[in-house]
């Protein structure tokens, strides 16, 4: 057996899964191996390195505390967990919404009129157009009136 | 108590029925909450959740299954999904790191023992989490917590056909990635 068959049988041996063929050849390489030994002590030692768990209970107070939490949970009911979970989240939009609101109408306060767009701009360009469209024509009519009807 | 009386007696309340489940299950559903990589802390709590949900959802319960194997089932839906929530934050790293060590009452000798266990339980699940979930789930069941391939498919709701490919393929790469780490 060399090294690289010792490797790839390596969590079956540690967990006794290997045939007796295998089991006995992986024996005999790891008495005779020292590097695949100190390999086999690694691992080994990580996959058992769990087993303390198996030892482990929860503390004395577990069920008085189950016990409470229950308590708590049949006092309040089924609808009130929903609403309580359902109303943080609602809470909070309609405090964006409120925020949102409150910020346009101080906007639009400072500005003393309506807010910038383009089509308030396009209306602008065009009632200025028509004002001095009329000037123009005032100022026609005067030249006329003075210089060619004496008036 | 036979099982169909026993679910009866949780629907309607009965807190005598209620503890009995409890004390026959907690040390088991906390030691697989703990297996998934969980601190103590959180196991307890995770594990009492498990009991609250089971007993909020009882009438859902189908008799033809065993309770504990309904219970293993919560256990490791919430464990995962703990394990999935705090993977990456700084909190759950330190409590993993912090409540893998060893206890008091573990069968170390040495301060320098604990320390040697608390790094390999620590490289043991960070491989272990490394593995598809299906594969960490039917390993850790059967190689951790120990239990017979039946009852893992039961628990999987899959063929036992399959968890034993599952749990072959999980120590093929199990052992890739521990080799690797010691290469």
């Amino acid at each position: 057996m060399n090294c690289d068959f010792f490797k790839s049988n390596l969590l079956d041996f540690y967990y006794n899964e290997c045939n007796n063929d295998t089991d006995i050849k992986m024996h005999e390489h790891l008495d005779g191996c020292h590097q695949c030994a100190t390999l086999y002590g690694q691992i080994s030692g990580v996959l058992g390195s769990a087993d303390g768990v198996k030892n482990e209970t929860p503390d004395a107070f577990y069920y008085t505390r189950l016990s409470a939490k229950m308590t708590t949970m049949h006092r309040t009911p089924a609808y009130a967990r929903w609403m309580l979970r359902i109303a943080q989240p609602l809470l909070a939009a309609c405090f964006a919404i409120f925020g949102v609101f409150v910020g346009y109408k101080i906007y639009d306060k400072l500005q003393m009129g309506e807010p910038y767009t383009a089509q308030n701009d396009a209306a602008g360009i065009a009632e200025v157009q028509l004002a001095d469209e009329y000037l123009l024509k005032a100022d026609n009519e005067e030249i006329l009136n003075t210089y060619f009807f004496n008036e | 108590m036979a099982a169909s009386d026993l679910i009866n007696s949780l629907i309607s309340g009965d807190e005598r029925a209620f503890k009995m489940v409890v004390n026959t299950n907690a040390s088991m559903i906390f030691r697989v909450i703990m297996n998934f990589g969980v601190s103590r802390e959180d196991a307890e709590d995770l594990s009492q959740e498990v009991f609250m949900d089971a007993f909020r959802n009882i009438r859902t319960f189908r008799s033809d299954a065993e309770i504990s194997t309904w219970l293993y089932r919560i256990a490791i839906n919430k464990s995962i999904n703990f394990v999935k929530k705090h993977k990456n934050s700084k909190q759950a790293k330190s409590q993993l790191e912090d409540l893998r060590a060893p206890d008091s009452n573990w069968p170390v000798e040495s301060m320098e023992e604990q320390f040697v266990t608390r790094e390999q339980r620590t490289l043991l699940y960070n491989s272990i989490e490394k593995l598809p979930e299906n594969q960490r789930i039917a390993f850790t069941l059967n190689k951790l917590d120990e239990l017979p391939y039946k009852e893992i498919s039961d628990i999987m709701k899959i063929s036992v056909s399959a968890v034993e490919s599952l749990i072959h393929r999980a120590k093929s790469n199990l052992q890739k990635i521990l080799l690797d780490f010691f290469k």
